[in-house]
């Protein structure tokens, strides 16, 4: 597909990930810039982002006539149906939390891994998170040096803050957007509560790709034994709703207690880089509320089909 | 086979690597006398670059710790009262520098044990070695708590300090409600921030604490404030709600203004109030421009009205710019103030 036709507004509305309905959000007095008038333009369309892979490996080729939607439980008919080389802005997010305090130089080494498997047009960049949530390297092209500089410990683990602030990034319209935190997933600090995080998961463009290290385990960490019950059995479950809510996946390094970049990110960005876009306009639904998204490819039974669960259409 | 002027290069070499080995074998800390003076001379950089060069920072602390007396001693019996806070004042510099592992965090409230004995030697009070230990106080806190070292140790090592501090200075009030904080902060132990849940026995206690203070004109409106938060937390949010905006009116303290107005956006948000919690967000920003909680909180509201680039705009204002540390962050934990309290041991001390 011609990239120019990209930045056609229908497109903006689907590629920023967008049930568009009028807006109607109150505008309260802060010093912040408003809205662009874009993607705001009371058109009802939506785009859905789709992975179909069979044994782990993209499947090529499908058309409209190839998926069923179906939008709060209707069928709906696809307009379009496009597959082109998109590039990637990556959320690199580190733990750098006490129980992870052992093995922050090895997870400087997956940043440069990670780097590596990068496209000259993909850009990267590394926030960090303990206590406080700071960026450490702005969003960057994976040629340039990485500078981690100095990064700032202290007890506490902040995860949910800081998925939700690197969620917010806005890759604009030509490019997706990846968040990948490496982390044990204990959450201790964060302002946000884990069901706030669930729904600004679903809102968000940014799919989560989760590197989940074991805890207390291979590293000289400071979560006591007699406290993982409390700190680390709940969390995943959490985590692994989050992270779905996103469409995104929960990956192991192939050894757990030495931090790694997971084989199969490589075949994630792959994966993200020639996703399908469906489009459609939504029919038979009422325009508000929660929009339930399924998607099947009949042709294709065993394939793995993975798409966001949904989309908030405005108030209901 | 090697010649002979290779063999003999190679001989000298080795006799030169010999020779430089007991150079090698020096301490590995070096410099801890040169940074007492410089701290005492108010070049506290000195002592902080120092102790970021050195990777063995336990090696360092008992390294300080032996050369301290040589150095107390070496100036007149008029200087050695503010000398051994200078070395206090730098054990807890280096206490603060500590890694967040288990043996550095117990070297670390080991020295502050260490250097609390030897203030206390000071036949005199004074008002550094009253800063001293409410700084002592805050490094404990945060060293103790969020580092999760079991609670055995949280009682052991923390309530006696709060004791010294209290013997040494019974007519201060900062030690009733630091006293009280730290029953709260058992309250807070395990409980993530995000959860609502608090423990209702050291809740409890710590409101009944609270409340003797709550007219004190030094350490009230703190009093006032954990007392309200502690009630939201209990489900109380109209009684937490008075007690924070009575602050809200009453306090010039520009940390607790900005507390306040926190809480009343959390309390805000959980009644589902989102317009009046974005807006107490928003007074929180103006009285601590660049504070990450409220930023962090703004954000996600203003994300869920689909207000994207404000979102974007506050997310970028939590990530990157660099403030002094978020004081609700470390609220929990009571030592909110440690950056300003070091700054004024600093002060103190000149």
């Amino acid at each position: 597909m011609n990239r120019r036709l990209i930045a056609g507004p229908v497109l903006l509305l689907t590629l920023a990930w967008a049930a568009v309905t009028t807006l109607s959000a109150r505008q309260t007095a802060v010093a912040i810039p408003e809205p662009r008038p874009t993607f705001r333009s009371g058109v009802t369309a939506v785009a859905v982002d789709v992975s179909v892979r069979a044994r782990n490996n993209p499947v090529p080729g499908l058309g409209a006539g190839d998926f069923q939607l179906l939008d709060n439980g209707v069928a709906q008919r696809i307009d379009a149906v496009s597959i082109e080389p998109i590039p990637l802005d990556i959320s690199i997010l580190l733990d750098v939390s006490g129980s992870s305090y052992g093995w922050v130089q090895q997870l400087e080494r997956n940043v440069a891994e990670l780097a590596a498997l990068l496209t000259p047009a993909d850009r990267f960049r590394v926030v960090c998170f303990g206590l406080d949530v700071r960026e450490v390297v702005p969003m960057q092209s994976p040629g340039e040096p990485i500078r981690l500089g100095a990064i700032p410990y202290a007890g506490g683990t902040s995860l949910y803050d800081a998925l939700l602030l690197a969620m917010v990034h806005d890759s604009g319209p030509d490019r997706r957007h990846l968040v990948v935190p490496f982390t044990d997933g204990g959450d201790t600090t964060s302002i946000l509560p884990v069901d706030r995080v669930i729904d600004l998961a679903t809102r968000s463009d940014a799919s989560v790709h989760l590197v989940l290290l074991e805890p207390n385990d291979g590293n000289p960490t400071l979560v006591p034994r007699w406290a993982l019950p409390v700190v680390g059995r709940s969390v995943t479950s959490e985590l692994e709703r989050i992270v779905e809510s996103s469409g995104g996946r929960v990956h192991r390094p192939l050894r757990p207690f030495r931090p790694s970049v997971p084989e199969e990110i490589e075949g994630v960005l792959a994966d993200y880089r020639t996703r399908y876009l469906l489009r459609y306009s939504p029919a038979g639904v009422a325009p508000g509320g929660w929009h339930q998204i399924e998607v099947k490819v009949p042709r294709h039974p065993r394939a793995t089909i993975r798409a966001r669960k949904g989309y908030f259409g405005g108030p209901g | 086979m090697m010649s002979p002027a290779r063999v003999a290069v190679a001989a000298t070499l080795g006799a030169v690597f010999l020779l430089a080995e007991p150079a090698a074998q020096e301490p590995r800390v070096t410099g801890v006398a040169e940074g007492f003076a410089a701290y005492a001379r108010g070049e506290f950089d000195h002592i902080t670059g120092t102790i970021g060069r050195v990777a063995d920072r336990i090696g360092f602390a008992r390294e300080l710790r032996r050369q301290a007396p040589a150095w107390i001693d070496a100036a007149g019996p008029d200087q050695v009262p503010r000398r051994r806070l200078v070395v206090a004042a730098v054990a807890v510099e280096a206490a603060l520098a500590m890694p967040p592992l288990d043996a550095e965090s117990a070297m670390a409230v080991e020295l502050i044990q260490w250097a609390c004995r030897l203030v206390r030697r000071n036949p005199a009070r004074s008002e550094a070695e009253r800063l001293w230990h409410h700084t002592a106080l805050a490094v404990l806190q945060r060293i103790v708590v969020f580092v999760r070292l079991p609670r055995t140790y949280v009682r052991e090592e923390v309530r006696p300090h709060l004791n010294h501090g209290r013997d040494r200075y019974p007519d201060d009030p900062a030690w009733r409600l630091a006293a009280a904080g730290w029953v709260e902060a058992g309250a807070w132990y395990l409980n993530p921030v995000s959860s609502r849940a608090v423990p209702a026995d050291p809740a409890r206690q710590a409101i009944r604490a609270y409340e003797k203070l709550l007219a004190d004109e030094e350490v009230g409106a703190e009093a006032r404030l954990r007392t309200g938060y502690l009630e939201f937390r209990r489900g109380n949010s109209d009684v937490a709600l008075a007690h924070v905006l009575q602050v809200e009116a009453s306090s010039t303290d520009r940390l607790l203004l900005y507390l306040a107005a926190f809480v009343r956006g959390q309390i805000s948000e959980d009644a589902g109030r989102m317009d009046d919690a974005a807006e107490a967000y928003e007074a929180a920003l103006e009285r601590w421009p660049g504070g990450e909680s409220a930023a962090t909180a703004l954000t996600a509201i203003r994300f869920r009205q689909e207000r994207r680039p404000q979102a974007l705009a506050l997310a970028e204002l939590s990530l990157r710019t660099p403030v002094r540390e978020d004081p609700w962050r470390r609220y929990g934990r009571g030592d909110h103030r440690l950056p300003d309290l070091l700054d004024r041991l600093r002060g103190a001390l000149q």
